[in-house]
């Protein structure tokens, strides 16, 4: 069935392709869809995409989002043609984007970094990268440790040494 | 999941997306963090504000702007000269540049409108400012808005308008509705500058509270000066007219007008600036230095007075006090155009000197003054001050202030302890004073390459001598016009002068040449001073005689024809046939026919012919002008015939009798080597040379100290660096040498030194004016210790052991060899005794 689906075509978008996520679900995309991964690009390239693409390091829920991402943008680069729809679908991709990112709890948004860094979607990567800088920046030390669960391993001195070091940072 | 799961590539692509200031905050969060920003250069900090690097000052008078500079120990000196800009024409490198504006670091320049960062050396030139609207009674203002911490690469400038002051007359024609209108308007509209558009575009912010006043008000006040602006964290303030400050806020477009504080009348000159804790405003009056700082808790916009004291006791305190900050005057005015600095002390006219620019650069620097640089303000001394204070600004990130005195000096003032600090550089800023030598590295760190050599090379005082003036052109440093008229004849200066461009013969040298042939003639001076005058066409013919209002006859008097020198010495027929006689007898070639000036021809004449038929030409000019005068003075016209025989026989004369003869060779070789000559008991002998490396710029001291007997006690072989010139060496070897005798603890010692000059400048009595004067002064200082210590000039034979010592001194930096005796000199000491 798997063969069945990969040689299937669609009226619009070309040969079909299915992504297989960590925890075996498949998903069933167009090449235009997939080949928005440079990684996916240069398997379809090299046409080792027969059996499914197997993604062992990204779950099932995170591919969903990166699949709707793309199919999002996919519309957007196959219509880049039509001139008068691609300038209606810019404001919704913007809204889109938002909201996807917007709404992410932090271990969701570092796992989308992680698949859009393997998947190697460049902007993907940018949008969510520039979401987590968002939330860093403005922030002190203290608060950034907070938001992040990060432990603090300085000892008190060295955190002073470092403090002093860009001292400019902390003025206020 | 957490960040630590990301992998140091993604969190690298999420930190440089970071401003500076959040990215120094993550460096803080935690170690793999700091790790990861360090690894990768993330935070540029040496493009940060961070630390002071210099003040650019303003003069008055002087086109540019001055940098006072702050040395940095290692990295890239900033230089205020702006050289990195490209020219736009072959004039641009003498245009000035001022600076007009300022903000953390980045500059606004008047000239072309540039933005520059000298620490980067990073520029951009802004479009054409929009005009005013009413282009005549308006003067704007350009402020820099530029925080580094926010966008490392964007900023703004804004125009902000004055109102020109009017007198009685004029204000009859103003419109009186607009002179009572509020000022500035419930909406303030300006035209601002942003790279990130490229354009200037009209920007309008709404007033929060009230006006500062009426237009009719600010025409009061003047307008020409422009005031200050600061910036401090996201809102921009100036200083305006009748010395109200707004507030403009960048973010939502809002702006607030700051009443000036209590103490104010009119035309006070208050200074606004920004340092440690926010805004400051800043006046001088009467010896009292006040400080305001702004306070902006819940959003009061009050000046607190924060500062009031009388500097004046303060700064009598440190009167006898030496300055010591190391801050160096990067003097640009003079580099681009030394014939306008020349006058400054003349123009320069006080109150008009104002701070520009603070710049940040290096991290490496901190203002921190060490405890003793300090000038403790207990120590009050009495009496007058007469000395006026100008501000010159806030240092950016500490509580400094910079002030001048009477134009003369700079200082900074700490606010909070009251502690004064000379900011000038002087010359033992250079030096290392425990050594009493030169501190080499900063010196090759400040300046280029050429100047620091030339720097090295000059000798420092032991004893801490005062200075004095020396005459670089005598030998005994003394003026004299001699010497003067001497060095501006020379070839060095009339070179130097042309390099300069202050049009000098570019085929000097070669001119130069034939002048020396001419005086090198075998003649006698009065022959051939008649070929240099002809050659210089100053001789008394009757062409010269009216030119200088002497009446004469003009024509020739052989011939009546034009009286000019070529006229008489080779085309009159008189001349012609005197030449064609000469020719006769002897193989000479006049070339006459492609004659252009006599000193051509005479110079020509010269290169094409031997020192034979050179002296006969002297000898022929002279005669032919003799038989032309004593024609014209009625003492009887001679036959050319006899002319050219009294000239041949002349000539012969000349070459028989006065022919020079060579120099017998010099009879040093044939000389006996002269041995050790037994000194009386107790006596030591100190023999001293110096040997100078010039390829690695070194010279090397060779001393000997033997006993009565020929003994040898000490030997030392020591290398100085940058010495080049040989008097100057043999000076230093001699200090060296006596030294040496003074540490071994000798009391009677006789010095020998095979350098005539130097015992020469040792023995005469008064002060040694020239070069090595300093040395020679030590070395009469330092012999004045001992209970016996002549000084002798010795034999370069008899001093072998002491040169050899100093040529091997480029093996090694310094060895003092105590009752051993070096391979080298262990056969001349022999030879020496035997």
């Amino acid at each position: 069935m798997a063969a069945a689906a990969a040689e299937a075509t669609t009226d619009g978008g070309g040969k079909m392709i299915i992504l297989i996520s960590a925890d075996g679900k498949r998903f069933e995309v167009t090449e235009a869809v997939a080949s928005q991964s440079q990684l996916i690009s240069n398997m379809i390239e090299d046409d080792c995409t027969e059996n499914g693409v197997r993604l062992p390091n990204v779950d099932g829920d995170i591919l969903t989002m990166v699949v709707d991402y793309c199919n999002m943008h996919a519309g957007d680069a196959a219509a880049a043609g039509d001139t008068m729809k691609a300038s209606s679908t810019e404001e919704e991709l913007k809204k889109f984007d938002a909201e996807l990112v917007q709404a992410l709890e932090n271990p969701v948004l570092f796992k989308l970094i992680l698949a859009a860094n393997f998947l190697n979607i460049k902007s993907l990567l940018d949008m969510t990268c520039q979401r987590v800088a968002d939330m860093m920046s403005g922030k002190t030390p203290e608060q950034m440790r907070e938001t992040f669960s990060i432990e603090n391993d300085f000892t008190p001195e060295e955190e002073a040494a470092i403090r002093q070091e860009n001292a400019w940072a902390f003025d206020d | 999941m957490v960040v630590a799961a990301l992998p140091d590539d993604v969190l690298a692509e999420v930190l440089r997306r970071l401003a500076p200031r959040s990215l120094a905050a993550c460096r803080c969060v935690c170690k793999p963090w700091r790790d990861l920003v360090d690894d990768r250069r993330l935070l540029r900090a040496d493009l940060l504000p961070r630390s002071l690097a210099g003040i650019f000052v303003n003069f008055h008078c002087l086109y540019s702007s001055e940098f006072f500079a702050r040395p940095p120990a290692a990295a890239a000196a900033i230089s205020g000269n702006f050289d990195f800009l490209p020219p736009k024409d072959e004039y641009d490198q003498y245009r000035h540049h001022q600076v007009e504006g300022h903000c953390n670091g980045l500059l606004l320049i008047r000239f072309r409108d540039l933005v520059v960062n000298p620490a980067t050396r990073w520029w951009d030139r802004l479009p054409p400012r929009p005009l005013p609207r009413d282009e005549m009674d308006r003067i704007d203002a350009a402020y820099l808005v530029f925080d580094p911490a926010v966008s490392p690469r964007h900023y703004e400038v804004f125009l902000t308008p004055s109102f020109r002051w009017k007198s009685e007359s004029e204000k009859a024609e103003l419109d009186p509705m607009v002179e009572a209108s509020e000022w500035p308007p419930e909406s303030y509209t300006l035209p601002v500058f942003s790279s990130r558009t490229g354009l200037w575009q009209e920007r309008s912010f709404i007033r929060q509270g009230q006006a500062a006043g009426t237009i009719a008000d600010m025409r009061s006040d003047w307008a020409s000066d422009q005031r200050n602006g600061v910036y401090w964290r996201g809102a921009l303030y100036v200083h305006c007219q009748t010395n109200f400050v707004i507030r403009i806020s960048l973010n939502d477009d809002k702006y607030q007008v700051i009443k000036p504080p209590e103490y104010s009348g009119r035309y006070l000159n208050f200074y606004l600036g920004r340092s440690e804790k926010g805004v400051y405003l800043a006046l001088s009056r009467d010896n009292c230095l006040k400080v305001w700082i702004l306070d902006e808790t819940c959003s009061k916009m009050k000046w607190e007075l924060k500062h009031d004291k009388h500097i004046r006791h303060i700064l009598l305190g440190r009167n006898n006090r030496q300055g010591l900050g190391p801050w160096i005057l990067q003097d640009i005015n003079h580099q681009k155009n030394p014939y306008i600095y020349e006058y400054d002390e003349i123009i320069e006219a006080p109150n008009q000197k104002k701070v520009e620019c603070e710049q940040a650069a290096l991290e490496k620097f901190e203002w921190i003054s060490d405890d003793e640089n300090v000038l403790d303000n207990e120590d009050i001394v009495t009496g007058g001050y007469h000395e006026y204070i100008n501000i010159i600004g806030f240092h950016p990130y500490k509580e400094i202030i910079f002030l001048d005195e009477s134009l003369k000096r700079g200082l900074a003032y700490h606010l909070s302890s009251s502690k004064v600090e000379d900011i000038d550089a002087t010359v033992s800023c250079l030096m290392n004073e425990d050594a009493r030598c030169w501190d080499g590295d900063l010196i090759r760190s400040l300046f280029p390459v050429d100047i620091a050599k030339e720097i090295l090379q000059i000798p420092i005082s032991r004893h801490g001598d005062a200075d004095f003036a020396s005459w670089p052109h005598e030998k005994l440093g003394l003026y004299s016009v001699r010497s003067a008229y001497n060095m501006v004849r020379s070839e060095a200066f009339f070179a130097d002068q042309s390099n300069s461009g202050r049009g000098m013969a570019s085929r000097l040298l070669e001119s130069q040449k034939d002048w020396k042939g001419l005086w090198k003639i075998n003649a006698p001076g009065k022959m051939k001073i008649i070929l240099w005058r002809a050659a210089h066409e100053c001789l008394a013919t009757g062409f010269q005689l009216p030119r200088r209002h002497i009446p004469s006859t003009d024509g020739c008097v052989f011939c009546n024809r034009d009286d000019t020198v070529e006229h008489v010495f080779l085309f009159c027929p008189f001349a012609a046939q005197i030449w064609e006689e000469i020719k006769r007898k002897c193989a000479v070639k006049l070339g006459r026919n492609g004659f252009s000036t006599m000193r051509h021809w005479i110079f020509d004449f010269l290169k094409r012919g031997s020192s034979h038929t050179n002296t006969l030409l002297a000898v022929t000019f002279w005669h032919i002008w003799e038989a032309r005068n004593n024609t014209k003075n009625n003492n009887g016209t001679v036959h050319p015939q006899r002319v050219v025989i009294k000239i041949l026989s002349y000539v012969d004369m000349i070459l028989k009798h006065n022919t020079k003869t060579v120099d017998g060779q010099r009879g040093e070789n044939t000389q006996a080597i002269p041995r050790w000559q037994p000194l009386p008991a107790g006596v030591w002998m100190i023999n001293s040379d110096a040997a100078i490396f010039s390829s690695s710029r070194t010279m090397g001291v060779g001393a000997l100290i033997r006993d009565n007997t020929g003994k040898c006690l000490v030997a030392c072989s020591e290398m100085i660096s940058d010495v080049v010139l040989p008097e100057l060496a043999e000076a230093l070897a001699i200090r060296r040498a006596l030294g040496l005798a003074k540490e071994e603890g000798l009391q009677h010692i006789v010095m020998a030194s095979d350098c005539l000059t130097v015992i020469r400048r040792i023995q005469t009595s008064g002060r040694d004016r020239s070069g090595v004067g300093c040395v020679i002064e030590d070395i009469k200082k330092l012999a004045s210790t001992f209970v016996l210590c002549s000084f002798m000039h010795v034999n370069r034979l008899s001093n072998l052991a002491a040169h050899s010592l100093a040529r091997n001194a480029e093996l090694s930096t310094c060895t003092v060899y105590r009752s051993v005796i070096p391979d080298y000199i262990r056969d001349i000491l022999c030879d020496d005794v035997a």
